[in-house]
């Protein structure tokens, strides 16, 4: 039982960090980082035809 | 609509006519556009916008790339077995080496590695910035200008025209058209970092920045000029300074234009062909700032033991040295990127040429600096080892990093798969076995030319080798292996050319198409030009700097002072950066969210350096004598002679700088002071010896002599390999366009008389009369008015300098 209240406890105390962490973040507007910013060339994209873009631009 | 999986290897794309999940045709327009919205770009309702990229002016300049690579490296292929082979040259002015050497250069720097550069940079920054380059117009300007720019250099280099400056010979006009365009390339470049739906900017684009605004200032500097003809003019700056100018631009043409645009590439190209980011984030800022900062100082490691002052000398190579730590912190970040991903290697070819571009950047970077010092630099200066250094790099890490670049975006522009990738590898190997050919050719030639004409005997006082032409003799092997080298690098790009053309036929273009969360301006992310500038980092960054300089430049007292205010002020930065790091951090993250203020600090740390080395110089006086020694002026004939000498390209071979050795002083004369050069413009002291200095070879010969020897080299000289000048013969001397030049001069600050300048045609016809008659009375007949005259006059006017207390 002692194990269940421990549990719950560090389980709450980890889960108020985070929603002050999160809180804290999102006042800061600081939503980057040198970890996020080094992964921005590996976004994927879609393509169009750039015939279909020259057909609609004509038009 | 297709999909185009970015992340996977070169020629495993999506085959065309696969289904993409979402058409962005049908997404909701909204004109409730919050901001960043560039054209090209459609908002949705849910407040995200799908912008369709400007791919098609990124297909257009690969193209025009692979094309230019092959023209320029044909020409080089041809200029090497003119080295070695001197009918090679055909007898035909604008067939002939020294003319045809600025357009290998020009078109390989500018033509095949300027394209895939703006190709490069307009892909990876619509991707990085989230946005499509902002006008179409300037987009297309700035590639016909730039193809425009280029045909005007092939028809004009050939043609003689040309200013002489090492990768700045275009003519004044060309060089008005190569100003808008880049111009037009900032404002295009810059008006979509201000439309960009993405706050942060990655380092790719910190190195784009640091190249379009360092290489408008480096360009626009080196090449102030005053016209005297729609294709002539004279520089700003005599001599020394002129010199100093050139290579200050010269050095950085290669660190702003083949080095940090590439870089910029590695960093967005080398973690997308790897699919992982680069190894280190941190790294980067450091590679980018100290890279900047310090390349712009090493300029004068090119004019080492010449007559710049002592000083500059030390910090040119003092700053080279360096740069082995930037340079090398990049190489890592790059080689690392491929952590857990060294077995592609093995598979794809992309990386392959990435990698070994990167190699061949540690290679030629750990090279330059080592040249750089002052006591390796008396051997390799003037020799072939510094050829076979810049053909490592722009071979190794410019081609490749190209080759590279190209076969990873044209299957994804065109949406098909790569034509044939044993067809790559071939490219790769033929490649890479030709820069081996080559480099170790010209490393040879290079050391065995330089320990030869540095050899003496009887203890110092006589030259071992006195004959020029026993040294060339010596490494004409070398220059063989040379042309297989190049032939074979050459033969790879020719596979490589149509390796992306059937890749090319197969496909269809299409334009990358993202959807993305448009950005909303927070005023908490803005960032004042007074806040960043008055902040802590920076302001020590100052603080250290001028402290530093009065340790290198002060006096005793404040050298000392100087030193121990550097100890204590970098002890309270330490510990203030301990208390206060993180808002440092803070800071410097949102410079990296406000490209104006990093642009003016770039722009601050590349002026740093040229200041400090350039305006000591430019407003050094030279009214009178400089350490004694005074330039007699040239006659107006000798000026048409020299402009001549310009024309045909002569200081590609030929240098006029005598260093300070005694085995230099022995084979041309006493070595040159600044006094010899103040009233040449421009300077013509050189950066390769194929033939003897020729500083003091005034005098040295009679009229006859040079008659014969610019018809035939081998008359005068068995062995030579110059070509010979058979139009030199044929063709006048423009004796009436000479007033208009030396009243150019006079305004340069020459000190023409004004009946020398009125009577100027007057006067060189007398000169050339009796240069003529001299000539009768050996046994030549030939016109006074003919170009070989004036030439004549030139060549025996070099090194005619008064000093002081000699007679």
């Amino acid at each position: 039982m002692n194990v269940l209240l421990l549990t719950g406890f560090i389980g709450l105390v980890l889960a108020t960090l985070f929603v002050l962490l999160f809180l804290y973040q999102i006042e800061s507007h600081k939503f980057s980082s040198n970890e996020r910013e080094s992964l921005m060339p590996l976004q994927d994209e879609q393509s169009r035809s750039a015939k279909s873009t020259h057909e609609s631009n004509a038009k | 609509m297709n999909q185009t999986p970015n992340n996977e290897l070169a020629g495993a794309t999506m085959p065309a006519g696969t289904s993409a999940p979402q058409s962005v045709e049908e997404l909701p327009f909204s004109h409730d556009r919050p901001t960043g919205h560039s054209p090209g770009s459609k908002a949705t309702r849910s407040g995200k916008i799908t912008i369709e990229y400007n791919d098609t002016v990124v297909r257009y300049f690969l193209i025009a790339s692979v094309f230019w690579s092959l023209v320029g490296m044909a020409v080089g292929v041809l200029i090497a077995t003119q080295l070695a082979f001197w009918p090679a040259n055909f007898e035909t002015s604008w067939l002939t080496f020294g003319r045809l050497r600025p357009l290998h250069t020009n078109a390989v720097v500018f033509a095949f590695v300027g394209n895939m550069i703006f190709a490069g940079v307009y892909h990876s920054t619509q991707r990085l910035v989230k946005a499509r380059l902002a006008s179409n117009f300037l987009s297309w300007f700035h590639f016909w200008g730039w193809q425009g720019i280029i045909v005007a250099a092939a028809i004009t280099l050939p043609l003689g025209l040309t200013r002489s400056k090492e990768y700045a010979e275009l003519i004044w006009p060309i060089d008005i058209m190569v100003v808008l365009v880049w111009v037009a390339f900032a404002i295009n470049f810059f008006l979509t970092l201000a439309r960009r739906n993405e706050r942060s900017l990655y380092v790719a684009i910190w190195f784009y920045i640091a190249t379009i605004i360092t290489v408008a200032v480096l360009y626009i500097v080196n090449n102030l000029q005053i016209p005297t003809s729609l294709t002539h003019a004279y520089p700003l700056f005599w001599g020394v300074q002129d010199a100093l100018i050139q290579w200050w631009y010269g050095h950085n043409a290669v660190a702003f234009f083949l080095t940090t645009p590439v870089l910029g590439i590695m960093y967005y190209y080398l973690p997308k062909a790897a699919n992982r980011p680069v190894y280190s984030y941190r790294l980067s800022i450091i590679h980018f700032w100290s890279l900047v900062f310090i390349y712009i100082w090493a300029g004068p490691h090119h004019l080492l033991y010449t007559s710049l002052p002592g000083w500059l000398q030390s910090l040119g190579m003092l700053f080279s040295l360096m740069l082995w730590a930037p340079s090398w912190g990049g190489m890592l970040n790059g080689l690392l990127t491929l952590r857990g991903a060294w077995h592609k290697l093995r598979t794809d070819p992309v990386l392959k040429f990435m990698v070994a571009a990167v190699t061949f950047y540690g290679m030629a970077t750990f090279e330059g600096p080592l040249l750089s010092i002052k006591t390796i630099n008396a051997l390799s200066h003037y020799t072939d080892w510094t050829i076979g250094h810049v053909h490592s790099a722009a071979l190794g890490w410019n081609g490749f990093m190209a080759a590279g670049v190209f076969y990873w975006m044209a299957p994804r522009l065109w949406n098909t798969k790569l034509y044939s990738i044993p067809l790559a590898n071939w490219n790769f190997w033929l490649g890479l076995v030709g820069i081996l050919f080559y480099t170790a050719a010209m490393w040879v030639s290079g050391i065995t030319q330089g320990i030869m004409l540095g050899a003496t005997t009887d203890g110092g006082n006589a030259l071992a080798y006195p004959n020029f032409v026993t040294t060339v003799a010596a490494i004409m092997p070398m220059y063989y292996l040379r042309i297989a080298g190049g032939g074979l690098y050459l033969i790879g790009f020719i596979l490589f050319a149509y390796n992306l053309y059937r890749t090319i036929r197969s496909g269809n273009p299409v334009n990358g198409v993202v959807e993305v969360p448009a950005l909303r301006k927070d005023p908490k992310e803005e960032m004042s030009m007074g806040n960043a500038l008055w902040n802590a980092p920076v302001i020590y960054t100052f603080l250290l700097l001028t402290l530093a300089a009065g340790w290198a430049f002060g006096g005793d007292i404040t050298m000392v002072v100087s030193l121990l205010l550097i100890i204590l002020i970098t002890l309270g930065m330490i510990i203030h950066f301990k208390s206060r790091g993180r808002e440092w951090g803070k800071w410097y993250d949102r410079l990296h969210s406000n490209s104006f203020p990093f642009t003016v600090l770039v722009l601050i740390a590349i002026l740093i350096g040229g200041i400090v080395e350039i305006v000591p110089m430019v407003t050094m006086k030279r009214s009178g004598p400089i350490e004694g020694v005074q330039q007699v002026m040239y006659t107006p004939l000798e000026l048409a002679g020299r402009d001549l000498y310009v024309s045909e390209g002569c200081y590609n071979c030929h240098s006029q700088s005598i260093r300070p050795f005694q085995a230099e002083v022995l084979r041309y004369g006493d070595f040159s002071r600044m006094g010899d050069f103040i009233y040449d413009y421009p300077f013509q002291w050189g950066s390769k010896r194929s033939g003897p200095d020729l500083q003091r070879v005034g005098g040295k010969y009679p009229d006859a002599w040079h008659y014969l020897h610019m018809k035939d080299a081998r008359a005068t000289s068995p062995g030579s390999t110059m070509p010979n000048y058979p139009w030199l013969y044929t063709k006048t001397t423009d004796f009436d366009v000479l007033p208009t030049k030396l009243s150019v001069m006079r305004i340069l600050g020459v000190p023409y008389e004004v009946e020398t300048m009125e009577r100027a045609s007057e006067l060189a016809r007398a000169q050339a009369e009796a240069i003529a008659a001299n000539l009768a009375a050996s046994g030549v007949s030939v016109e006074p008015d003919r170009q070989i005259i004036a030439l004549i006059a030139y060549l025996q006017k070099l090194g005619q300098s008064t000093v002081e207390g000699q007679e």
